[in-house]
This record gives structure tokens, C-alpha cells and sequence, in this order.
């Protein structure tokens, strides 16, 4: 049952990881995609047919919430054959802010105490 | 393949081997003199100056190179010891054919990258407006004049920048919930740069570059340059939007300090190790950017400017031209010759890095890093673990024979309620008439199904002695008998009509939510339909879908804007002549669930005309052998609690007007259902389920048929038992006229006959052997267990009123045989046109063929015959069951 989620789908899990349980119309309106409230409601009630989404139903207006959690659908994205074999070449068509070799926990400690070293030495010495 | 052109692009490309090597060369040297007086700024442009270069040397060379190519007897001595002649002559057109490949497969790639970078874009979702204001903030101080717009994705672990017109800033989610936002202000600044920048752009060119050029590690080691370069230049910029060193390290450190662990292999490297990257920034006299490229590209590059030397001396030697320019490549390439031994075992490393060269390994090793660059990462690997895992079995793969309907026939036929009639109905077998005797046309067996309920559900176990039956008052002799007592799923095929006409829409979404919890839990072979009047009367799931799709198909229903919009009686007769019309072409009784507002009794309507049309209505319906369940939705829930939730209110009656003498239970009572006093709608529509269960099919010979509407009545020798029967049939002479209401009888078809007797006339019309009884007269069997000798035939007739139109219709059928208990098709006969037995100005069509029970093995089957007249959207299914046993034993 490891149904990866469409992009679509994606972007409404995002929002709702983000903000956390929301109605159809929140997730519309923070979306603000060209499609009606309609589709909106119809995608999120297929998603919750896929299990991807959960369904409070006891408000006047369903609640719904992510049903799996952000490293699941991530992990599903990864595992896609698109995804493993184009990462490297997509990675290198976006502009990172972040250097992809992974620092050590040895270099993050070298960087926090040089951080901590500069920000004392600018409290010794203010402007 | 020795075109002049191939000739001269293969030496434009050995030649870019010396000319890449020479640009990366003295791009190196100029940066380590220039490497205290330039900022990553100008560093930037150097490093994008020489890659400019590199793209710009073939062209210069293709414009410069004289046409054709060079033949072995004129080859200089040097080309003779780098390779024999022969090798020479192939080595050209099979480095086109090699770079052709290469630019093929690179851009693929790099169409693969954009694909998925596009996807991270539509995976996002906006941030919170609060969120774009502060980016619009920080877009003033960073001078970015261009809109920007800022997506949360949950797929990346590092902030960055997508698409150039219409640039967005992807922000991980882990970022936002993990990084003070002061911090994240900061991220934003440094890819904020970039759009200013439009280093997007500039990448995008960098990567078809990257995909022309992809065979010198020079072009790539440059290209790694610019992207580290790009990053320090955004780090300056995002430092001097915020004025604060601090924050800005801090929120990189702190980035790299929440990643997950990688799933995958490490990605690209931008920027440089962080460690860098970092002192960089906090000590702004720390030089940077000084990084060499890796041993094994060093060494490739090295053999490459010896090849490329080769190249360029071989050439030279015919081309005066560029003899001078070509000299110190010549010497160069001598002195490398030289070494070469030495070289040797990096040169195995360094073929294998050239052909693999993966822009993902880290193009810069840390500066005297004593490992060797990581190996090439294995994409074949990637492909085969990769393979998308086989979809879960969810259903039985058909067996080999079990064929649909040829297509054609098959895209008319599907139709809401046509799965209805391939579920098992209660064999409802007419007395035994005399096996001899000839059918008569107007031979008409009038079934009437019977539930009887006791106090505590239905009762079995009756004889035909309990029963007595009234046709317009006058007992009738019954010439058939049946009870059916299945334990399996229901008998009569149940389609839901949900009107919502005039309906609440609390009621309708408590009766829809209701309603879906019933259906999700029957049986998957329950042949249930579902359709729906709103703004128009839709079918929203039919007889084949399953239960969980059905109750999908409700609750995904919008609600209504405003229920009380509609509402005339007359569509909802309409509707209800229209699922007669479709009910009738199936045997025996049928269950309508009518899930209204009140509905009032036919022929009480406070209007003639409508008044007319209900009586009609009700009679189409008796006809049809529909029993009506009406369920009225008005008093389904309990208002609203204080909370604003929706409480079906369980155990409390539906049918409250019912007790008042009231008015929907009329068309209950008078076909043959009940309306369910004193229950909630989930009891109600599963009783009427299980009720449905038992049943007894009692049919009479009709004294006459005067094709008029005749009362029926059923009683019952038992106490206080409730008989549910219809109330009424058409005693019509048409063929299979009591199952067919008069207004949709443009098509009717008899039931199936079988027989054992050779009919004469046979003719073959594809797989399906048409008999025709013209001359010969067909013996109906007295049995329905026949051996597989192969003399096993049936008989039918068709009524199309087309015909008689004199319409130029044709009428096809279409007949399979199933096993019974599994439901695997055994053969099809495949569609035949009855055009050639159509007898003009006849409306009937007698029709006979032969089974091929030859090919049967013993067993019970079901013969299913589909008759579809092209002239009218309109089709009839007809089902007989029936044994074979093996010839020997008979």
C-alpha cells in the first residue's frame, strides 16, 4: 500500500504538516489554485479514500489531517525510480543554500564553536 | 559515416580535448595569481569567462578546421606511435558517434532534473501570507526587483530557488518549524541573491554546457567552480542585506544541523564543505575558492591534453595554419608521453572516471585530502533496484477464457443497471409444460414475487398450499411455485434512488453518510445501483462497482446549494418511469430504495394530469416487477445539537407521517414493498436486504390477455404474516410483456428456451450458428440437465417494435455461457446481425441456435444472451440456467 502521493496531493500534505488539522476551504484558500473549491473537496476526499488523509467528521465542516507523516511520503517520493534517477541531475539545477556534502558532527562542532568564538569576541569588542 | 561533416565535427571535438585542457589550465593559474585581489564575485565571472571559452573553442575550431579528413599514408610520425592509421580512421567517425550518444543520454538527464525540479515546485504549498510579506521585505534590501514567491515543500531539506520568469523560493518545511524565523529571514536573503542575480538562467546555460561538452572533466570541474562561486557570492549578498555575520552562519549551521539522515546517496556538492564556507564568512580575509580539481580529473585531464596534443600535431602537420599554434601543445604532449608509464595505473582510474564522470561526486575534494575520489556512483544499479514494485494482487487475474464481451458490443451494452441481471435470480421455473408441446406466441406465465414477513422477520418454509392469488378479485390456479431461501447474496437486484429533491440538507448529508455505512458493508457480489436525482438524475454507481466504491459514490455527492430549489412531481415520475423502463429488462422482482422527501400517493396529487401520470407510473412499475421501498428522509436526523454535529438518531421511526395516514407508504403497499415504521434508516435499508432473502415466485396462467392493468392480490394462510407482492401486471400479449412496461417496449425478448431437438436451416454468421425455425418448429426440452453430445439448442424470441416501424434497425445478439458457480465466461458467440431474419413488417424475430455443449465439461451453467437494437440505444438481457452431465451417464 505505499501509494505515492501525486503532486497535487503533495502540496495539500504540505499545507496540512504545516498548519496542522484544516477544512476543504482552508486548504482551498491557502492553496488559491486556479481549480474550484469543488475539485479541492473532491481530491481530498480521494485522498482519504487513498488513506492519505484522515477524516474528522464529527464538525459541521470535515477536518482532515495527514495520515502519514512527512517522512513516509518522503521516503515514497525517494523510493520512485524518476526521483533515484534524477535527483543528482535535479539537484544540480536548483540553487541549494546548503552545500550537499554533509558536514561531520566533528566540522558542525568546529563551526559552533567558531560561532561561539566570533560572537564573544564581537561582545568584547562593541562597534 | 566518413561524411565531410562527420569528419570535421569528430575533429572539432578530439580537438576541444588539448583546447579544454589549455582554457582550464590558464583559468587555473590566473585564478591563483588573481586569488588575493578578487572577490567571489569576480572569481565568479573567471570561472564563467572559461567555461564561455570552452564553448566557444569548437565553434572557433569548426570555422577554422579545413574540411575532410586525413588518411593513414599522410599521418606524421607522432599519430603513428599514439595509434596505427587504421585506428585513426575509426577513431573519428566512432567519437561522433560516442559524443552523439553522450549528448543524448546527458540530456535526458538534464530533462529528467528539469521534470523533477518542476515537481518540487507543484509539490509545495504557499507559505502563509505573513511569511511572503517579510520576503517582500527582504526583496527591497536585496535589491531583487523582480516578484518572488515563497512555497513550503516538504521534499527538500535546504531552502532554493526554482524557475526563472517566474522565480519561487522553496523553503523546507523542517526549516520553518525548525529554525528561529530571524534566521530564516536570512536563508531567504541568500536566495533572494540568486533571483537578483539570475543565476537560475545562468545555470540552466551552464548545464547545456555541462551536456555539450560532457566528455572533458575540464568542463565540469570549471562548471563545479561556478555553482561554489555562486554560493559564496549569495552568502556575501545575504550577509550585507541583514548587516549580521552571525544570524546568517548561525542559520546555515543550524540547517545542517537538523538534516535527516540521507536516504540516498549524497547529492551534489555547492558551495563547498560548510566548514569553508563558514570560516569564510566569519573571516572575511580568508581566501577562498582555491580549490584544485580532484586526482583522477587531474590525471584525465592531463591524458586528454595528451590525446588532444596528438590531435592537434597531427593536424597541424597538414594544417601550416595552425602549425604555430599547436607547437607547445606538441612538446607538451612529448613530456607526458614520457611519464606515461608511470601514470599508468591512475589512467585506468581516469578512463573510467572520464566515461562515468558523474557531476555528483564532489569535484573538489577537500584541498590535500589523501582519499581518492569516491567511485562513480552506479546508475544501472539505480535502475534495477528501482523497478516499481508489482501492484498488489487486489483481484484474481481472470482465467484465460474469461474474455469480455467483443469490444463493440460491449460499448453499448454498459449501462447502469446492466450488471443487475448477471447476479443469480431465483430460478423461477414454469410448470413443466408438456415436453412436446409447441410454444405458443401468446403463452404468457404471469410471476409474481412474494415476501412474507412474520412477526419476527421473514417467513420460510411455506408451500404453495399457504398461498392464495387474485387477479382483479378472481382466485387463479398456480401454474408455478418457487421458494428461495438463498443464503447467499440477495436475490433481487436493488437500485437506490436517492431523490433529493425538496430534501434538508442535514437530512441529506446524515442519510448519504448513513446510507454509505450500509452499502460499505454488503456483500460484494449484492448487485446494488445507485443513482441520484439533483440538478439531473445521474447514476452514480452501478450493479458491478464495488461496495466501497458505492459508498464513495455517496458521500462524495455535493452537498446541495439550495435543496428546495426543484422540485416538481413530475421529474420525479419521470425519473421513476425511467428506472421501470430499465428494470423491466430484467427478470423477476427488483427492490427500488426511494429515498425522498414525502411523496404523495398515486393518483391523489391534487392534479389530473400529474395524477394520470402517477397511476401510470405505479403500473409501469407493478409491471416492471419493482417493488418500492419508500424511506423519507425528512425526519432521518435530529436537529442540530449545541455543538453543531449532525446525530443520526438511531431506533427513531422514519416513517412518522406514515402512522398519520399518510402518504409516501402508499407506493410501498402498493407495489411490493414496505416503508419501515419505527426504524432508523440503516435498520430500515438493512432489513430490507436481508428480507430479501426469502422469497416465493408464484405464477399463474392468465385467463385472458387484454392488454389492460389487472389488480393482483396475494394472501397468505398464516396469522398476522405481512405479504409483500406486487399489486398489479399488465396483461399485455407482446412477448414477455409482463415484464416490460408499455412505454418502453420499443424491445423485448422472450425468455430462453432450451432444447434437444436439430433444428432446420442452419446458417453460420461468424462464431454464432443461427437457426432459423421457419420451416422446422422448436421442441421445448421438459428438462434443464442435458448431456454434451453437442445437441443442446435455444430458443428465443425478439420483439423490437422498430421492426413493425419499418424502421431500418438492426438487431444484434450476442449470447455467452458462464459457469454458475464461479462466474468464468466458457465461451462467447461473438455479436450477430438478425437482419436476414428479420421477416418484414413482423416485429418478431424467432431465433434459434445451437450451444456448443460439446465443449462443456459437467457442470451448471448460466446462459446469458444480450439482444441490442441499433435503431434505439436499447438493449435486453435474458439468463437461463442450466446442468450438463456427462453423455455417458445420461
Amino acid at each position: 500500500m505505499s501509494h505515492v502521493p501525486s503532486d497535487a496531493e503533495f502540496g495539500i500534505l504540505t499545507y496540512l504538516w504545516r498548519t496542522g488539522p484544516s477544512t476543504v476551504r482552508d486548504v482551498h484558500e491557502a492553496l488559491a489554485k486556479s481549480t474550484g473549491y469543488t475539485s479541492t473537496l473532491k481530491q481530498m476526499q480521494v485522498m482519504h479514500e487513498k488513506g492519505l488523509l484522515k477524516r474528522e467528521e464529527s464538525a459541521r465542516s470535515h477536518v482532515y489531517a495527514p495520515a502519514i507523516s512527512k517522512e513516509e511520503a518522503q521516503a515514497r517520493f525517494a523510493g520512485e525510480l524518476m526521483h533515484r534517477v534524477f535527483e543528482g541531475s535535479a539537484q544540480s539545477l536548483v540553487m541549494g543554500a546548503l552545500t550537499a556534502q554533509r558536514a561531520s558532527s566533528k566540522d558542525l562542532d568546529e563551526i559552533r564553536r567558531m560561532l561561539d568564538e566570533f560572537q564573544a569576541k564581537k561582545k568584547r569588542k562593541p562597534r | 559515416m566518413n561524411a565531410a561533416w562527420v569528419q570535421q565535427l569528430g575533429w572539432t571535438l578530439l580537438h576541444f580535448l588539448w583546447q579544454g585542457s589549455a582554457i582550464a589550465l590558464v583559468w587555473a593559474l590566473l585564478r591563483a595569481f588573481l586569488r588575493r585581489s578578487l572577490s567571489a564575485q569576480g572569481r565568479y565571472l573567471l570561472a564563467c569567462l572559461a567555461l564561455s571559452a570552452m564553448v566557444a573553442a569548437p565553434l572557433v575550431t569548426w570555422v577554422v578546421l579545413p574540411p575532410g579528413g586525413l588518411t593513414g599514408h599522410s599521418l606524421p610520425p607522432l599519430a603513428h606511435w599514439t595509434l596505427p592509421a587504421s585506428a585513426w580512421q575509426r577513431l573519428v567517425p566512432a567519437s561522433v558517434a560516442g559524443w552523439v550518444a553522450g549528448v543524448a543520454a546527458f540530456s535526458i538527464r538534464l530533462v529528467g532534473g528539469w521534470r523533477l525540479v518542476s515537481r518540487l515546485r507543484r509539490t509545495a504549498c504557499p507559505a502563509e501570507p505573513e511569511w511572503q510579506k517579510k520576503l517582500e521585505e527582504i526583496a527591497i534590501r536585496v535589491k531583487a526587483s523582480r516578484p518572488v514567491r515563497l512555497l513550503v515543500s516538504s521534499l527538500i531539506d535546504v531552502p532554493m530557488v526554482i524557475g526563472w520568469l517566474r522565480p519561487a523560493i522553496l523553503i523546507p518545511l523542517g526549516a520553518l518549524t525548525g529554525l528561529p524565523a530571524e534566521q530564516v529571514y536570512a536563508l531567504v536573503a541568500h536566495e533572494l541573491a540568486h533571483v537578483r542575480r539570475y543565476d537560475y538562467l545562468a545555470n540552466i546555460l551552464q548545464s547545456f554546457a555541462e551536456t555539450l561538452l560532457f566528455y572533458h572533466p575540464a568542463v565540469w570541474w570549471i562548471s563545479g567552480e561556478i555553482r561554489n562561486e555562486r554560493e559564496l557570492c549569495c552568502d556575501d549578498a545575504a550577509v550585507a542585506a541583514s548587516g549580521d555575520v552571525l544570524t546568517y552562519a548561525r542559520a546555515l549551521a543550524q540547517l545542517e544541523a537538523i538534516q535527516p539522515p540521507r536516504l540516498g546517496p549524497a547529492m551534489a556538492a555547492n558551495g563547498g564543505s560548510l566548514l569553508h564556507r563558514i570560516r569564510r564568512l566569519l573571516d572575511p580575509a580568508q581566501p577562498g575558492g582555491a580549490s584544485l580539481p580532484g586526482p583522477g580529473a587531474a590525471v584525465a585531464m592531463a591524458l586528454l591534453w595528451l590525446a588532444g596534443a596528438s590531435v592537434a600535431v597531427l593536424h597541424a602537420s597538414q594544417t601550416p595554419r595552425l602549425r604555430h599554434i599547436v607547437s607547445a601543445a606538441r612538446a607538451l604532449a612529448t613530456a607526458t608521453a614520457q611519464v606515461a608509464p608511470q601514470l599508468t595505473r591512475p589512467a585506468v582510474e581516469m578512463a573510467r572516471n572520464t566515461l562515468l564522470y558523474d557531476p555528483l561526486l564532489p569535484a573538489n575534494p577537500p584541498p590535500h585530502s589523501p582519499k581518492p575520489a569516491p567511485p562513480p556512483r552506479e546508475w544501472h544499479g539505480d535502475l534495477t533496484i528501482a523497478a516499481p514494485p508489482r501492484a498488489k494482487k487486489a483481484i484474481p487475474p481472470p482465467a484465460p477464457d474469461d474474455l469480455p464481451l467483443p469490444a463493440p458490443v460491449y460499448a453499448k451494452l454498459i449501462s447502469p443497471f446492466r450488471d443487475l441481471g448477471a447476479v443469480p435470480l431465483p430460478s423461477a421455473s414454469p410448470a413443466d409444460p408438456e415436453p412436446a408441446a409447441i410454444i405458443p406466441a401468446t403463452t404468457q406465465l404471469v410471476q409474481v414475487q412474494v415476501m412474507v414477513r412474520g412477526r419476527n422477520g421473514p417467513l420460510a418454509g411455506l408451500t404453495q398450499k399457504d398461498f392464495q392469488l387474485f387477479d382483479n378479485g378472481k382466485e387463479q390456479k398456480l401454474g408455478a411455485f418457487t421458494a428461495a431461501a438463498a443464503a447467499g447474496p440477495v436475490t433481487a437486484p436493488t437500485v437506490i434512488f436517492f431523490d433529493r429533491y425538496g430534501i434538508g440538507i442535514l437530512d441529506d448529508i446524515a442519510a448519504r453518510q448513513t446510507l454509505a455505512e450500509v452499502l460499505r458493508n454488503l456483500p460484494a457480489d449484492e448487485p446494488v445501483a445507485v443513482c441520484v436525482l439533483d440538478t439531473d438524475f445521474h447514476v452514480v454507481s452501478e450493479a458491478i462497482d464495488s461496495p466501497a466504491k458505492r459508498a464513495k459514490a455517496l458521500t462524495d455527492l455535493w452537498p446541495l446549494q439550495d435543496a428546495s430549489a426543484i422540485d416538481h412531481p413530475s421529474t420525479q415520475l419521470n425519473v421513476l418511469d425511467l428506472i421501470a423502463g430499465q428494470l423491466a429488462k430484467l427478470e423477476g422482482r427488483k427492490n427500488l430504495i426511494w429515498i425522498a422527501r414525502e411523496f404523495a400517493p398515486a393518483g391523489e396529487m391534487q392534479d389530473a394530469q400529474l395524477d394520470a401520470h402517477s397511476v401510470r407510473t405505479l403500473h409501469a412499475l407493478n409491471a416492471a416487477n419493482v417493488a418500492i421501498f419508500p424511506i423519507d428522509m425528512q425526519r432521518v436526523i435530529s436537529p442540530l445539537n449545541s455543538a453543531g454535529r449532525i446525530i443520526p438518531r438511531p431506533g427513531t421511526p422514519v416513517e412518522t407521517a406514515a402512522q398519520s395516514g399518510s402518504d409516501f407508504q402508499d407506493w410501498a403497499r402498493r407495489t411490493a414493498g414496505y416503508s419501515g415504521f419505527h426504524m432508523d434508516l440503516r435498520t430500515v435499508v438493512q432489513r430490507i436486504f436481508e428480507d430479501s432473502r426469502t422469497s416465493y415466485t408464484l405464477g399463474f396462467y392468465p385467463a385472458a390477455l387484454d392488454g389492460s392493468y389487472h389488480n393482483l392480490t396475494v394472501k397468505v394462510a398464516r396469522r398476522g404474516a405481512e405479504v409483500l407482492s406486487r399489486q398489479g401486471y399488465l396483461a399485455s400479449a407482446g412477448p414477455a410483456a409482463q415484464s416490460v412496461s408499455e412505454r418502453e417496449a420499443a424491445l423485448s425478448v422472450s425468455g430462453i428456451t432450451f432444447s434437444t431437438t436439430a433444428v432446420h436451416d442452419q446458417r453460420s454468421q461468424g462464431d454464432l450458428q443461427v437457426l432459423t425455425t421457419e420451416q422446422g418448429q422448436f421442441i421445448p426440452a421438459g428438462d434443464d440437465r442435458f448431456d454434451n453430445s453437442g445437441r443442446l439448442f435455444f430458443y428465443t424470441e425478439i420483439y423490437a417494435r422498430s421492426l413493425a416501424e419499418k424502421k431500418n434497425s438492426v438487431i444484434a445478439l450476442v449470447y455467452r455461457v458462464l459457469d454458475k458457480s464461479t462466474g468464468a465466461q466458457k465461451y462467447t458467440s461473438g455479436e450477430a446481425g438478425l437482419r436476414e431474419y428479420i421477416r418484414f413488417g413482423s416485429p418478431v424475430i424467432p431465433f434459434a441456435t445451437r450451444i456448443r455443449s460439446e465443449i462443456l465439461k459437467p457442470g451448471s451453467y448460466r446462459l446469458e444472451m444480450t439482444v441490442h437494437d441499433t435503431a434505439a440505444p436499447d438493449y435486453v438481457v435474458r439468463t437461463a440456467d442450466f446442468d450438463i452431465a456427462d453423455k455417458h451417464h445420461d
